[in-house]
């Protein structure tokens, strides 16, 4: 037993200095991205006032990461290397947190620890080089008290996530169910108080100092046209190589985008599609969740729970990103935390799915991206290939049988014919 | 009872399965025939075009070209705006063929019929058969429908299918039909009669050397043959079963040395000596080496991904079942590592390919990049079949239209692509303008040899 919890805690350290070494010496420090944001935490260190003083399409959470790695240095270099020691940080404390998951959904800590380790290495340089890894460990750091049964921590985490980026939102739902299911409505409005009284909390100073502003920043992705990565643009591409549609990259204000008479139809279409999709994501949730009327009055949810609600969450972002018309490459990160807590008969196979994904938008950005703008044909079939997993990652979440199905292998063996 | 329930009731029983299962590969392989058909080819590489005038020279039995014909004939390629690069020079006034013959052969009786197509078709009809033998032996006939469409919907066989001017698909598909009943021989040798037996090991080879006859690089794979082969002969001897030892060696290796006699001769011929070869000639960049297998990491494996999309199912059953060899499982681990060979020997070897790793190539449409590996195809749908079969039947049935859904697209794709010409370093034409470009779509379906008699069409 003592030997036992040696192992564990040295695998531990050998995963956190195989971080250490991967986030600071393997992976690219800077980028462009990072110039906005030191941009951004310089002029807040020069005491302009985000949001009244200029302008920033990021919601207050995030301008906070920006501004931290600021305090250690205000060179350039230094602040992409501090940056890239946040985002570590934020990098090891998913790591705690996948490990208590684990614990709660009884699978083994140190294969989580794997497939967390290789879908983070597997995504590449772009880890360090956006800030997206923060919003998704916060996600599943509200998943986690979720879980634990402290609903009132799990929604003002998430209000936290929310005002760091916007698609944490996509979990409130998820959330809202089970405890309107498992409590009724009376014991859920504590939980929707907290979560309210920290959006005002954070939004509340934002709001007012520059309020046409704050709403931009929210609103600036909805004027968007299709990007060149989203799941509608790679459908275009697809066509036009078939000489059925016509479509061809352009470069857009924000973006690579892609132009077609379709277009425009697809991009407005976007969010009624993916409004549908998280419906239903919803809906086959609430149905498996009626399962679990008994559990009233347990404070933490079983094993069993608390895959069903990892799952569906991880299925309502993976829908958020595939039915956005934009999909940039740090979109995949927030999956990262979550994919190692897949559960189920075929969670080997989702998570082969998800690195594989992983390992195709780092091919297509940063590797070959230009070769996507020029329209070669290897690269747009990469892009299409890494979508039409992400929908099969999708499908294999909200189908996925229970884990009282799962077998001792999660991956059926060749059996005989005698068999 | 009615005609109609009596139908009903036979369909639903397990004759009527099978029988339905058989018509559903059939109904495959005339889709497969359709949709060649249907999609019009633009894609024609140099190659294609270097065998259709080598198909046209044997037939005319030339198998080495003067310098003036061959000079006459590459004028009138190159003002299509392609390059008879497989053809190289072997002396001061020869140029012969650079690639093994063996599909040209092959080609040139449906050359006689003008119906080149059918030669390809014709393979596929025997490839399916043979993963349907396999597949029903080794578990049903559902699970041999379902392997027997796989492999001919895979994308990159479709589009090499409908190519009737490369080597590719026979190549593959000798390799597959060869490999195909040489594994049937070991699953069966208990069961079948001498005879039977025996007729099996030879046509194993035959299929197996005429895959060498026809693709060099398929050496290595039947290698691997080679190599099970001698182990079985080796457990035969220690068990003392000399009889079966000396007949089944003979009738193998007689199939075997059959087409690679054909072969020696022809090298021969060609080339003053047995063991010289095209490939020693030419300039071309197609030779194997360590040093590209990152290139082609970067480069290839997408094109393989897109082209193959049983490679992961594939690959990860085959590392299943080799982890979990202690357990019963249906080939053994002889036959399992002979599979792992196979895919090692085409997969392993093409990683290493000098063509695919150069950065002329990297822009190139999918086909271009991933149509070498296709003689390892069968390997991995035989595992990714058995895998499949696992599932529920709702969920094989979807996986399986999706990946016909995709083998269709991406051969549809990969048919329209526009015909980029390979930079040929050699060939002082490169910059094609943009009119020879559009009369290569417009007469991609048309070929005119010259000869000393004038122009003829073909």
């Amino acid at each position: 037993m003592l030997n036992t919890r040696y192992l564990k805690w040295g695998l531990l350290a050998l995963v956190c200095l195989l971080n250490l070494v991967v986030y600071m010496s393997v992976f690219q420090h800077g980028g462009s991205d990072i110039g906005l944001y030191y941009k951004y935490a310089s002029w807040m260190g020069e005491g302009f006032i985000p949001y009244r003083d200029f302008s920033v399409e990021y919601p207050p959470i995030a301008l906070l990461i920006f501004y931290l790695p600021y305090l250690a240095t205000h060179d350039f270099s230094g602040y992409c290397t501090a940056f890239a020691v946040e985002m570590m940080l934020f990098g090891m404390a998913g790591i705690f947190l996948v490990l208590g998951m684990a614990r709660r959904l009884r699978v083994s800590s140190g294969v989580a620890l794997l497939c967390y380790t290789l879908a983070v290495f597997a995504i590449g340089s772009i880890t360090v080089q956006r800030f997206d890894l923060a919003p998704a460990v916060i996600t599943l750091a509200a998943l986690y008290a979720f879980c634990r049964g402290k609903f009132e921590v799990a929604w003002v985490v998430l209000a936290i996530g929310l005002m760091t980026k916007l698609y944490p939102a996509v979990l409130a739902p998820l959330f809202l169910i089970y405890q309107w299911q498992r409590d009724g409505v009376r014991r859920l409005l504590p939980s929707l108080a907290a979560f309210l009284l920290t959006l005002v909390l954070i939004a509340g100073p934002a709001l007012w100092l520059g309020k046409g502003e704050f709403i931009h920043s929210f609103a600036v992705q909805s004027g968007r046209s299709l990007q060149l990565e989203s799941l509608y643009a790679s459908l275009l591409l697809l066509l036009n190589s078939l000489g059925l549609v016509s479509a061809a990259p352009v470069q857009g204000p924000m973006s690579f985008d892609v132009s077609s008479p379709l277009a425009e139809p697809l991009a407005q279409s976007a969010f009624i599609i993916m409004g549908l999709a998280l419906f239903s994501v919803y809906v086959l949730f609430l149905r498996r969740t009626r399962r679990d009327l008994g559990l009233s009055g347990q404070s933490a949810l079983s094993a069993e729970t608390t895959s069903r609600i990892i799952n569906f969450s991880m299925a309502a972002v993976a829908v958020f990103i595939i039915a956005n018309k934009v999909f940039s490459p740090q979109f995949i990160l927030w999956l990262c935390p979550l994919i190692p807590l897949f559960s189920g008969r075929w969670y080997k196979v989702g998570w082969a799915i998800f690195i594989l994904a992983a390992c195709l938008t780092w091919y297509v950005y940063p590797m070959y991206y230009l070769g996507l703008a020029d329209g070669q044909q290897v690269v747009m079939n990469a892009l299409i290939l890494r979508n039409v997993l992400v929908l099969l990652l999708i499908l294999l979440l909200v189908l996925n049988p229970s884990r009282s199905a799962v077998s001792s292998a999660g991956m059926p063996a060749l059996a005989t014919a005698d068999d | 009872m009615s005609h109609y329930t009596k139908m009903a009731a036979y369909i639903m029983s397990e004759t009527g399965r099978n029988w339905c299962c058989r018509g559903f590969v059939a109904l495959g392989l005339v889709l497969a025939l359709v949709l060649m058909l249907v999609i019009p080819q633009h894609m024609k590489e140099n190659s294609d075009w270097s065998l259709q005038y080598a198909v046209q020279n044997f037939a005319d039995g030339q198998f080495v070209l003067d310098r003036d014909t061959f000079y006459l004939q590459s004028g009138e390629a190159q003002a299509s705006g392609a390059s008879l690069d497989q053809y190289t020079q072997i002396d001061n006034q020869n140029y012969a063929y650079t690639e093994a013959p063996g599909y040209i052969f092959y080609l040139l009786p449906f050359h006689y019929v003008h119906a080149h197509a059918l030669a390809n078709v014709l393979l596929a009809a025997g490839a399916a058969a043979v993963v349907y033998l396999l597949l029903r032996r080794i578990r049903d006939e559902r699970t041999a429908c379902v392997g027997a469409l796989l492999w001919i919907f895979s994308p990159v066989a479709l589009a090499m299918l409908q190519r009737a001017y490369a080597d590719t698909f026979a190549a593959a598909a000798f390799l597959g039909i060869g490999g195909g009943l040489y594994i049937y021989y070991c699953l069966r040798r208990g069961e079948l009669s001498l005879m039977a037996a025996y007729g099996l090991l030879f046509l194993a080879g035959l299929g197996l050397g005429w895959s060498v006859f026809a693709n060099y690089a398929n050496t290595w794979a039947v290698g691997a043959f080679l190599a099970h082969f001698i182990y079985l002969q080796t457990k035969a001897r220690l068990e003392g079963r000399k009889k079966e030892i000396v007949f089944s060696a003979l009738c193998f290796c007689l199939g075997m040395l059959l087409p690679l006699a054909g072969l020696l001769m022809y090298q021969n011929a060609v080339f003053g000596a047995p063991l010289r070869f095209g490939f020693q000639y030419t300039g071309l960049p197609v030779g194997f080496s360590w040093q590209y297998i990152q290139a082609n990491i970067r480069q290839t494996t997408v094109a393989w991904l897109i082209g193959y999309p049983l490679l992961i199912p594939g690959l990860a059953a085959l590392v299943w079942a080799l982890y979990h060899r202690t357990h019963k499982n249906v080939f053994g681990t002889d036959l399992l590592l002979l599979l792992a060979g196979w895919v090692a020997a085409v997969f392993g070897l093409y990683l290493m390919y000098e063509l695919t790793a150069s950065s002329d190539i990297a822009g190139m449409p999918f086909i271009v990049l991933a149509r070498y590996a296709l003689p390892g195809l069968m390997p991995l749908t035989l595992l990714s079949a058995l895998w499949l079969e696992q599932l529920s039947q709702r969920a094989l049935r979807g996986i399986t239209a999706a990946l016909l859904v995709w083998g269709v697209i991406f051969f549809a794709q990969s048919a329209l692509a526009y015909p980029e010409v390979p930079i040929n370093p050699l060939n002082p034409w490169r910059n094609i303008t943009q009119s020879q470009q559009d009369s290569l779509l417009l007469d991609s379906a048309r070929s005119i040899y010259v000869t000393s008699g004038g122009v003829i069409d073909a």
